[in-house]
């Protein structure tokens, strides 16, 4: 190789990282100051703090936005709760004092200008955090009842949802029951639940005026967004959400730089993209989203579900998701780090196996492995599923595994299908993504079983009554065949009809009560009858993880939970090696 | 007189300030007796004007009983009056009777000598008037006189008797037509008016003035000769009355002799006037009492022979009335009536005798019915004396002394009442000399108190009931006697003895009266056996008591002194006065009340200050005590909760109860093995029962170890087992069990712990250490809180 030759080598080498260098600098300029998330175009993410949503990230911002009189944090060594709109002051005789901060404005005391692109923030008329704004948030909660995970952690500390003063110092006190030592953490905890301005519609779908360093601004082209306010606190500036059709392209975007933040990329697996450690690092965390067949009990007999769950091999369905064993294997990393621990994934019961119940062995997993009796089952089980939703990528290749005939021994045919169809019933099982959930206590039942059977909307009819002592009910009326997944209906006289009604009870008490017996018993009761009743497949859940562009200081990002993921956010820095 | 009458009218006119006038008439008021003089005013008569008022002046009368007579032709026209006092009509003013008020023109007013001046007042003038008046002074007993003398006379003359009907009375009177209650009444009806007429005389001699007697007044003549006549006619009215009522008293009583008697003394007082009457009446009203008395005798008769008791005899009329009258007849008692007083009087005499002696005889019973107790030995002799002075008080009767009466039912009766009362002195004379020889007899045994002798004397002489009532006692005195020494055998605590004793007394039926005493003596040998009973409880339960008193601190071999004789009865009972049943009850009785002591307060008199000595220094032999609460535990039978809750405190196999939340309870941990071993057992166990809401309650359990057990739990497992309701309780799905160190306080914590509601939920922990000693552990639950992260 001549000298020339060589420089030439060199000098285009040079050119090329110079190029590239450009390329990535030019790249990363539109996401400067800025977190960006994307999300499903069509399904915005509806923010209530206090209601749980389908969609996880709607979720995620509850922390972006409020604040509640203490806020989890996480840290390094585990989650703290720090001061938020509140002050710990004293605990004597069951009756808590908190002192109420003063100077914290809602984010309606600023002005938005845009100009284009631009946005300017001004103080307009000051609207302060006051008591009232935590009497509003009380009723509200109490309101919502079990419907609310706030109402059941609230109400195991407080008889009555309410509290005395202020005082000339701006101080409350709450009655705490007497049945437990309150130390400050727990006080904190149970008082971390997220407070709404009182001027706000107590009804309305989504909630954005909140009192955290990010306030909403006008969305740019269906780009949600979110700016720091003037003297807010927080490392970044900018928080934004950006659109788009399905998460098949998230990966690409990631890279493309489009978003900086993939919180839940296609199956959860590790990605080729990761191994470029200069440019990309990823976070676990604990499974947050499962897949689950639920059948459709009026078309399907209890001895034909029975066959069906049989017949749904969860974990050679997890295999070939996560094409075990195959080149083309998706890698997989849980939150403790260990690698492709797939196993560890597979839900045998309603409960997720990374669930609260599960792992502390409340209930016990159930598994059945006889072999189905196909001759039992209709010549064709028809499961659809309904792609537009989030989860395409992953609804996609479950689908084709379903409908593999050395999976289902071809009695399956799997459908994707559009979200009326699936209003309908018309399916004799429903293939389903269940995202958001929470493997702590607060495992949500209603997600699953009072849902209106909507993907668009999401929508659960939960209706009480009360008994002769005042005590409340669920109302036979919350499960009806045409409003939830598996057609259940409590007013039927079919055979299945005790059941039925004591699955929904036992879901009303499970989600009712602020007592961990209970809600360990219910527990068990829901898992032993819902496996009896064979009501769903329940396949397994996604590994959760999160990709994060190195623009970012990996040090500064500390997950904790799920729901809390973003509860740090205004703790992320930009890496210094930008 | 014109001139007159205005100079009047002019002195009214210049004085009308007086409201009444005087006329002041010319010539003046005279006041000497006399006849009527015209009242004028200078030969004119007085002019009364209308709406006027006048008065004239009267001087006194001469002399006092004296009348002012006034004749006026105004009495009826004008309101007039005399009084002795007028002050022109200011105050009270008392008008004199007028003693003719019903006359039209004439007014009399009695008037004396106590005022100097009389006035006649006119108050009342409706129309002038010319006023006419005389006056007259005049005596009372002369206006009287002059007025009445004819009328007197004329009273006199109608009410005189004519005295033939009188005087013809005699033996040949017929008195069949002669009515004498109509003459009788006659008679009455113009006494009584001429009685009147003689009163109205005598009052009007206390009028006449002192020297009339003497005068020659033709007037008072007329009156001396009217009053005498008139006294006469009343004497003999009153004689004729006196023979009409005699006669009448006779006609009255015939057929009946008592009534006829019941008047003797009016016959008596007219034979005693005789003088007064003419012989001929007198006669005759004596030969009809002669002839009346005679009806005496058969009366007497009769009445004597219907005597059929022993009653005094009451004959009537009296015989004595019988005897006056015949004298005041001049004549003597017949002798058959002498005879007839003699034998009422014996018989009457003799009743009173037999009355005396029975009186007698009845004291001696009354006295010996005055139950004279324990009589002395001439308590006897003296009765018998009084019966002999009874025995001398019969009487002795002798009808045959009046044959007319010997055979009456008076006289048999008087004879057979004597000799019964004769026999009943004999025949208790009989009894007293029997029983004064039995009361000496028993004087002899008192002393000694020798009282089954005396009854065998009394039961022997049982027939005399007067005897046995002086020893009303004597059962009791000898139960007394039995008793005494019984009950010395109690003092003496001779059980047995006094049981054996008692069975005797109760059987014992050695008594005067055995139905009487029977009663009482069980109700002795009840007491007494009571006493038996109360002794023996009372020893036994002092000797129990000192003995749990004394050892109520112990903490050694505490087993062993629930074996000690103390825990015994002092004596077996076996008698009982009742039953056999009751025997049953008294022995349990005190047997319960050992075992009461033994299983009741023994322990709890021990249990409650040795658990304070153990909680007050539970590093001082603190096993030695739990241990010996737990030995009195194996003996105690008892309910009181304070005892049951130190037992179970100290008793690791109890379960330490749990009712609250959060609130740490200290229990102490003493070794499960007997002695102590290089390695001891220790175990607690906790039953957590608080109430909850929750349907599945679920608690955390706090267990604050002593720190020198957990001072190496970081490394090695403090206890070698934990279980739930007798389930192994370890760190496992979602239980979790913390060790104690020291960075948090050496609290062991089992946390989520599912219970069982409204069941027992049993925590046992076991561990193992090297030393023997009580530890102290706390342990507390509460209700874990449902996190959201």
């Amino acid at each position: 190789m001549t000298m020339n030759k060589k420089y030439l080598i060199i000098g285009g080498v040079a050119l090329l990282l110079l190029a590239l260098g450009l390329w990535y600098y030019v790249s990363l300029e539109g996401l400067e100051e800025t977190v960006a998330f994307p999300y499903i175009a069509h399904q915005r993410p509806a923010v209530d703090p206090h209601l749980p949503s389908s969609v996880s990230m709607a979720d995620k911002l509850d922390d972006v936005l409020f604040d509640g009189l203490f806020n989890l944090t996480a840290t390094p060594s585990g989650v703290v709760f720090e001061d938020g709109l509140g002050e710990f002051v004293a605990i004597e005789n069951n009756i808590v004092t908190v002192r109420l901060k003063t100077g914290r404005f809602w984010h309606d005391s600023y002005q938005t200008f845009v100009d284009g692109k631009d946005v300017r923030i001004e103080k307009g008329s000051a609207h302060e955090f006051t008591a009232n704004d935590l009497v509003f948030t009380l009723k509200r909660i109490q309101n919502l009842g079990s419907l609310s995970p706030d109402y059941i952690l609230v109400a195991q500390a407080l008889p009555v949802l309410d509290f005395e003063g202020p005082n000339e110092r701006n101080e409350i006190k709450f009655k705490f029951r007497p049945d437990r030592i309150w130390v400050e953490s727990d006080i904190k905890e149970v008082l971390s639940f997220k407070i709404l301005p009182d001027n706000v519609d107590v009804n309305a779908l989504s909630f954005s005026v909140g009192t955290t360093t990010y306030m909403t601004i006008p969305e740019n082209d269906n780009t949600l967004r979110y700016r720091r306010i003037p003297d807010g606190d927080a490392s970044i500036g900018n928080v934004k959400l950006v659109p788009f059709i399905d998460n098949s392209t998230f990966t690409t975007e990631l890279r493309n730089n489009n978003i900086n933040v993939l919180l839940e990329p296609p199956f959860g697996s590790l990605s080729p993209l990761l191994q470029e450690k200069q440019k990309f690092f990823a976070k676990s965390n604990v499974s947050s989203t499962f897949f689950a067949v639920l059948f459709n009990t009026e078309r399907l007999s209890r001895e034909q579900r029975v066959e069906l769950r049989r017949l749904l091999n969860n974990k050679r369905i997890l295999d070939r998701f996560f094409k075990v064993g195959t080149g083309q294997q998706r890698h997989i990393v849980d939150f403790k780090g260990n690698m492709d621990s797939y196993d560890e994934y597979l839900n045998d019961i309603i409960f997720p196996t990374s669930s609260y119940y599960v792992q502390e062995k409340v209930v016990e997993r159930l598994s059945d492995s006889v072999e189905a009796n196909v001759a039992l089952l209709p010549d064709t089980v028809r499961i659809k599923a309904c792609l537009n939703f989030g989860f395409r990528e992953e609804y996609a290749e479950l689908l084709d595994i379903l409908n593999d005939p050395t999976v289902t021994r071809g009695r399956v045919r799997a459908t994707a299908v559009q979200n009326e169809d699936i209003k309908k019933g018309d399916y004799d099982a429903v293939l389903l993504a269940v995202s958001g959930y929470r493997s702590n206590f607060l495992f949500d039942l209603y997600n699953l079983f009072l849902r209106e059977p909507d993907l668009e909307t999401y929508k659960v009819n939960v209706f009480t009554t009360s008994n002769v002592k005042g005590e409340a009910l669920v109302s036979m009326t919350s499960l009806q065949a045409d409003r939830n997944f598996f057609r259940l209906d409590a007013s039927s006289k079919t055979r299945e009809a005790d059941d039925v009604r004591g699955l929904l009870e036992d879901v009303y008490g499970f989600m009712s009560t602020r007592f961990v017996g209970d809600k360990q018993a219910y527990a068990r009761r829901v898992a032993e009858r819902e496996h009896n009743m064979a009501l769903g497949g329940w396949l397994f859940s996604l590994p959760s993880l999160a990709y994060f562009s190195s623009q970012f200081d990996s040090t500064s990002i500390d997950l904790y939970g799920v729901a809390s993921q973003l509860s740090t956010l205004k703790k992320w820095k930009e890496s210094l090696t930008k | 007189m014109r001139i007159r009458v205005y100079s009047i009218l002019i002195v009214a006119l210049f004085s009308g300030c007086a409201s009444f006038k005087e006329l002041q008439p010319i010539p003046p008021v005279r006041s000497t007796e006399g006849g009527f003089i015209e009242l004028q005013n200078d030969e004119e008569n007085f002019l009364l004007m209308a709406q006027e008022k006048y008065f004239v002046k009267f001087p006194r009368s001469s002399d006092n009983h004296f009348y002012l007579v006034l004749e006026t032709n105004l009495k009826k026209r004008v309101h007039n009056y005399l009084t002795a006092t007028f002050n022109d009509g200011e105050g009270p003013i008392e008008p004199i009777p007028d003693e003719t008020a019903g006359h039209d023109s004439m007014s009399v007013f009695p008037i004396d000598t106590s005022s100097a001046f009389f006035y006649w007042v006119i108050d009342t003038v409706s129309a002038n008037v010319a006023l006419t008046l005389r006056y007259r002074y005049v005596p009372q007993w002369r206006y009287t006189v002059e007025n009445r003398y004819d009328e007197y006379r004329g009273i006199l003359a109608e009410n005189t008797l004519d005295k033939r009907t009188y005087e013809s009375i005699g033996p040949q009177f017929d008195f069949a037509a002669f009515n004498i209650p109509s003459e009788k009444t006659m008679l009455q009806e113009r006494n009584s008016r001429l009685s009147q007429m003689n009163d109205e005389l005598v009052r009007l001699e206390s009028v006449f003035p002192a020297n009339i007697a003497s005068s020659r007044d033709t007037l008072y003549q007329l009156y001396v000769g009217l009053n005498k006549e008139t006294r006469d006619e009343l004497q003999f009215q009153s004689d004729y009355r006196n023979v009409l009522t005699v006669l009448q008293y006779e006609a009255d009583t015939r057929g009946n002799l008592e009534a006829f008697m019941g008047n003797v003394s009016e016959f008596v007082k007219f034979f005693e006037q005789r003088n007064r009457f003419r012989k001929p009446v007198v006669d005759h009203v004596q030969s009809l009492c002669l002839r009346r008395l005679g009806e005496a005798l058969p009366s007497y008769d009769a009445q004597i022979r219907k005597v059929n008791d022993l009653s005094a005899m009451n004959l009537k009329p009296s015989i004595n009335d019988v005897e006056r009258l015949y004298i005041a007849c001049d004549e003597k008692l017949p002798q058959q009536l002498d005879d007839v007083r003699q034998y009422a009087l014996e018989f009457n005499n003799s009743i009173q005798s037999l009355r005396d002696a029975r009186d007698a005889f009845e004291g001696v019973n009354s006295a010996l019915q005055q139950t004279v107790l324990w009589p002395a030995d001439g308590f006897y002799p003296d009765l018998l004396a009084k019966l002999d002075g009874a025995k001398k008080m019969a009487p002795e009767f002798s009808p045959a002394r009046y044959p007319r009466y010997r055979t009456t039912a008076a006289s048999t009766l008087l004879a057979l009442e004597i000799q019964k009362v004769a026999k009943s002195v004999d025949d208790r004379q009989k009894d007293f000399r029997r029983a004064s020889e039995s009361v000496g007899k028993i004087n002899t045994l008192r002393p000694p108190k020798e009282y089954r002798g005396i009854i065998r004397i009394l039961r022997e002489n049982r027939d005399l009931g007067f005897l046995l009532a002086h020893y009303p006692d004597i059962d009791e005195l000898l139960l007394k006697l039995l008793a005494g020494r019984i009950q010395e055998r109690v003092v003496a605590q001779q059980w047995r003895i006094a049981e054996e004793e008692l069975a005797e007394l109760m059987n014992d039926r050695e008594y005067l009266n055995l139905s009487a005493i029977s009663s009482a003596k069980l109700e002795k040998v009840k007491a007494l056996e009571g006493q038996v009973f109360d002794q023996v409880k009372r020893r036994t339960s002092e000797r129990v008591d000192a003995f749990v008193k004394q050892h109520e601190m112990t903490i050694e071999n505490v087993a062993s002194l629930y074996s000690d004789s103390a825990f015994l009865p002092v004596y077996t009972l076996t008698f009982s006065s009742e039953s056999a049943a009751r025997l049953a009850q008294n022995r349990k009785t005190i047997e319960d009340y050992v075992n009461q002591a033994k299983t009741i307060r023994f322990p709890e008199n021990s249990i409650k200050p040795i658990f304070r000595e153990l909680t007050r220094a539970p590093q001082e032999r603190g096993v030695e005590k739990a241990r010996a609460i737990l030995d009195h535990d194996k003996f105690y039978k008892g309910q009181d909760k304070t005892v049951r809750t130190i037992i179970d405190e100290c008793n690791p196999l109890i379960a330490k109860t749990l009712n609250k939340p959060k609130e740490y309870r200290r229990l102490f941990v003493v070794p499960v093995n007997e002695g102590a071993r290089s390695s001891n057992d220790y175990m607690f166990r906790v039953n957590v029962k608080i109430p909850s809401e929750a349907k599945f309650p679920v608690f955390d359990i706090n267990v604050k170890v002593p720190q020198e057990i957990a001072s190496k739990a970081g490394t090695e497992q403090w206890f070698t087992e934990m279980t739930l309701n007798k389930k192994a309780v370890k760190t496992e799905g979602h239980m979790r069990v913390v060790a104690p160190t020291a960075d948090n306080d050496f609290v062991a914590q089992i946390t989520p712990v599912q219970m069982e509601k409204n069941r027992e939920n049993i925590i046992e922990i076991r561990f193992k250490y090297p030393s023997f000693k009580l530890f102290e552990v706390s342990v507390m639950a509460q209700v874990p809180l449902i996190r959201k992260n």
